[in-house]
């Protein structure tokens, strides 16, 4: 489980204020809101590229606030997918067991197989199109063995059928490797689809979080239904029984 | 206009509230089934002004009879191909009332 505790952060004229939130082991979890909410900034925090300007987080019961980000076995894709260009797919897929100081071609070929990106592993980086740039990324995390992966908006930049392969493939991997997935995303579509858990995070606070093993979500507060889409909002005064909506 | 709400404690008398409905949980009754929701609360009753064809259902903006409010209704395309829904259409639709939320 990972818990942040009150975590403050603040960049400019944006902040991230009082954070708490536990995200439960074997869990996929969503946070979900619009553009500048905050939400790479969290996972940022996590992965510990960046510092908190206050809180703790802790991995089960350990305060690993001030851990290196080598240190904190926590897998993070940022959007961009960051692979090295000058190694070719296999290679950038080993550097995960590099950084354990390990090799095993094997495991690399049974994630690739389960990936189904084996027929890429010769392949130069820049031949790749960025579905498969970002199941490469998702390749070498996985081979490192991290429990827990940060997803920063993995659906964004993708078509809608390519953006249903991969959330598939992501529910899978989730399911199979046991991990605890934290994904954060604009996009409501493939939170739904794919989140055990969705939290809410708009302006720089967390709003409502939702267990989406329920049936039917109900939008907590006008930020959180704004942000869905939600137009059918009035203004009414509650009376013993009905309610009076004004004209 | 007087609408029914169920499952709400936070609700209280004489205080004003912000509530909402999802278009999806908007129901529209057609006229051949009007006898069944006789005695079936918070029906509205208005005219459709604007459809929208999306990908997989339709987005109907209802004007009510009475008061200002204009809903939104999300309706499934393979339902309303069974239909003929047009602009300027009269119509009855139905908010029901456990799928009402109260905005805190």
């Amino acid at each position: 489980m990972i818990t942040l505790k009150n975590i403050h952060y603040r960049a400019g004229a944006f902040s991230l204020e009082g954070i708490n939130h536990s995200f439960e082991a074997d869990r996929f979890h969503i946070v979900l809101g619009p553009s500048g909410s905050g939400k790479s900034i969290l996972l940022e925090i996590i992965s510990g590229l960046l510092a908190p300007a206050s809180g703790a987080i802790l991995l089960d019961e350990e305060d690993i606030t001030n851990h290196l980000p080598e240190q904190r076995n926590i897998g993070y894709l940022p959007q961009d997918n960051v692979l090295f260009p000058h190694l070719d797919v296999k290679e950038n897929i080993a550097y995960g067991l590099h950084i354990k100081r390990q090799k095993d071609d094997d495991y690399i070929k049974e994630i690739a197989d389960k990936l189904e990106i084996t027929h890429l592993l010769d392949r130069k980086i820049q031949k790749l199109s960025g579905g498969e740039m970002q199941r490469i990324a998702l390749a070498r995390s996985l081979v490192a063995g991290n429990k827990i992966l940060l997803l920063d908006e993995p659906t964004s930049s993708l078509h809608h059928s390519l953006k249903n392969e991969l959330c598939y493939l992501l529910g899978e991997i989730q399911e199979q490797f046991k991990l605890t997935v934290i994904m954060v995303t604009h996009d409501i579509e493939s939170a739904f689809m794919l989140g055990n858990t969705i939290t809410f995070l708009i302006d720089g606070k967390k709003h409502q979080t939702f267990n989406n093993l329920e049936n039917n979500f109900v939008p907590f507060n006008g930020e959180v239904a704004k942000f869905l889409g939600i137009k059918n909002i009035f203004e009414a005064k509650g009376q013993t029984r009905p309610a009076t909506v004004p004209h | 206009m007087e609408l029914t709400v169920e499952g709400n404690p936070d609700l209280e008398v004489g205080r004003r509230i912000v509530f909402g409905i999802k278009s999806e949980d908007v129901r529209i009754i057609f006229p051949e089934r009007i006898a069944e929701y006789a005695n079936v609360p918070n029906k509205i009753t208005g005219v459709i002004r604007k459809i929208y064809r999306r990908a997989h259902f339709l987005t109907i903006l209802f004007v009510p009879n009475t008061g200002k409010a204009l809903i939104e209704v999300q309706y499934p395309l393979t339902k309303a191909n069974k239909i003929r829904l047009v602009e300027g259409m009269a119509l009855e639709i139905m908010l029901k009332p456990d799928r009402i939320f109260i905005l805190h």
